[in-house]
């Protein structure tokens, strides 16, 4: 990947092994990755513009729902994929979580390649 | 007329109705809703007798019922139980009968048995209606302990794959820190199943009490506890358990209310705090194990409150607040006591006070038990 910039991919979630996790693997994937703990550190870092969000919903503090809201009306990175990514698989999660504006839903558990797929297709659009 | 006598007499009906529930007890009727309720049904009451004596037909009860079905459901709400909403009806039909007598007046036998029909139609309604809203209340909890318990299980699931995806990639070896983010997730994992079956035998009523090994019980807890004490980051202290005290509890339940009591230490403790479990067994007939965590202090007056289900602690909202109301369910239900102590400032106590038993009663208990093995 010398020389060439990986796109940088925000994974927002309040479980720290899931956080450690997510960053192994999407690394290994090709991606540069920044970490979030909850809604607030996500708004800062999405601040700094990452090619995408890949959002948990219920966490402590500004959760995912509100934070998603927000980047999607905040001039700087309304146009930032979001894909949520959650524990709450039913379909009124899924609901809110996509009337709060984000791009894709995947339920947790969810397979890395999944994931990284979903990534990809973010970045193709 | 009876009619008119509920007209004429209402407001003295009103208030002898107020004196007898204000005689029951606790929980009382919120004034208003007494004063809703009641004077609803005696509304509905008096034009039902009204009909039926002005004219030849039966006057209908809908009206009636659909008021009482209103009345049983505020007064769920408002923490009543069934034999309080039976007793809010007969109350009614008594202060007309005591009136009436007391005044010198006279009630036909049509009017007493239009009279009681009313009661009895409403305080079916009431009940029935009050019954199905504590049944649907019952359902709606149980379907959002399920969806927590499913919440839960995902996440723990995920990062337990997670890791084997990494570990399988061959990168890493298994002693290092993905294998201990496996290690500690499908331990959190198996806590839960414990946690949620402790639940199920709980309501099942399931309890089987045995003769357990204090110090045996203790190590259980303490792996568990070890184990979401290097997750939060947060030490955690056991100080050493006398040998030879044994308990006769189910074990289960007490493990699990422990793990319960340990889970809240670490989710309320401040970064950095210190949690101890301890033993103290130096009275002759009690037991007492008490976990001790740095949440700063308990907020004035709601060391009660705790133990309530559904009850939230802090801003951290994860959870139902059902911990500690199923760890006190879990103590009381091996015939011991579990209470709060506020350390201001520092933090707070939670002890689990149960019987010791005698050297004696536990040689007793190992010898029935090996009898019959």
């Amino acid at each position: 990947m010398a020389g060439a910039a990986r796109p940088v991919v925000l994974v927002v979630d309040d479980h720290d092994d899931a956080r450690a996790m997510y960053a192994h693997l999407l690394s290994a994937a090709g991606f540069e990755v920044w970490l979030a703990a909850d809604g607030d550190e996500a708004l800062a870092k999405a601040d700094e513009r990452p090619a995408v969000i890949v959002m948990d919903l219920a966490m402590p503090g500004l959760n995912g729902w509100e934070a998603t809201r927000r980047l999607k009306t905040g001039e700087r990175t309304k146009d930032i994929p979001i894909i949520v990514l959650t524990a709450h698989a039913l379909d009124h999660y899924r609901d809110v979580a996509i009337a709060a504006g984000c791009d894709a839903f995947l339920a947790k558990p969810c397979a890395i390649d999944d994931l990284v797929a979903a990534v990809r297709r973010a970045l193709a659009r | 007329m009876l009619h008119e006598f509920l007209t004429v007499h209402r407001d003295e009906i009103i208030a002898r109705i107020r004196v007898k529930v204000a005689a029951r007890s606790a929980p009382r009727a919120a004034m208003p809703e007494l004063e809703h309720g009641v004077s609803l049904f005696l509304t509905q009451l008096t034009e039902t007798l009204r009909l039926e004596q002005t004219t030849t037909t039966r006057a209908g009860s809908d009206g009636i019922e659909r008021g009482a079905a209103l009345h049983g459901g505020e007064l769920r709400r408002a923490g009543f139980t069934i034999a309080q909403v039976v007793h809010d009806y007969g109350d009614v039909c008594q202060a007309v009968s005591d009136l009436a007598l007391e005044l010198g007046g006279s009630i036909s036998n049509d009017e007493l048995r239009t009279l009681n029909r009313c009661v009895e139609e409403a305080t079916a309604q009431a009940v029935t209606e009050f019954a199905r809203q504590r049944e649907r209340a019952l359902a709606d909890r149980g379907t959002e302990r399920l969806g927590f318990f499913a919440h839960e299980l995902r996440n723990l699931l995920t990062n337990a794959s997670l890791a084997f995806d990494v570990l399988k990639t061959g990168r890493v070896g298994v002693g290092g820190s993905t294998g201990a983010i496996l290690d500690r997730n499908l331990a959190s994992l198996r806590a839960l199943v414990d946690r949620s079956l402790a639940e199920v035998r709980l309501e099942a009523g399931l309890h089987r009490r045995e003769i357990v090994l204090l110090s045996a019980l203790m190590e259980e807890v303490e792996m568990a506890g070890a184990i979401e004490a290097r997750a939060r980051g947060l030490p955690l202290t056991v100080t050493p358990v006398e040998p030879g005290v044994v308990i006769e509890v189910d074990r289960r339940l007490l493990a699990a209310a422990l793990a319960n009591l340990l889970q809240n230490a670490f989710k309320f403790s401040r970064p950095g705090g210190h949690i101890v479990l301890r033993t103290d067994t130096s009275g002759e007939a009690r037991v007492l194990i008490e976990v001790e965590d740095e949440c700063g202090g308990l907020p004035p007056g709601t060391a009660e409150d705790l133990f309530r289900p559904f009850e939230q602690r802090s801003v951290d909202r994860s959870g139902l607040g059902l911990g500690l109301a199923i760890a006190r369910e879990s103590v009381e239900s091996n015939g011991g006591e579990i209470t709060v102590r506020d350390l201001p400032g520092k933090g707070c106590v939670f002890t689990i006070d149960l019987s010791r038993l005698s050297h004696a009663s536990a040689n007793a208990g190992a010898s029935a038990g090996s009898s019959r093995r």
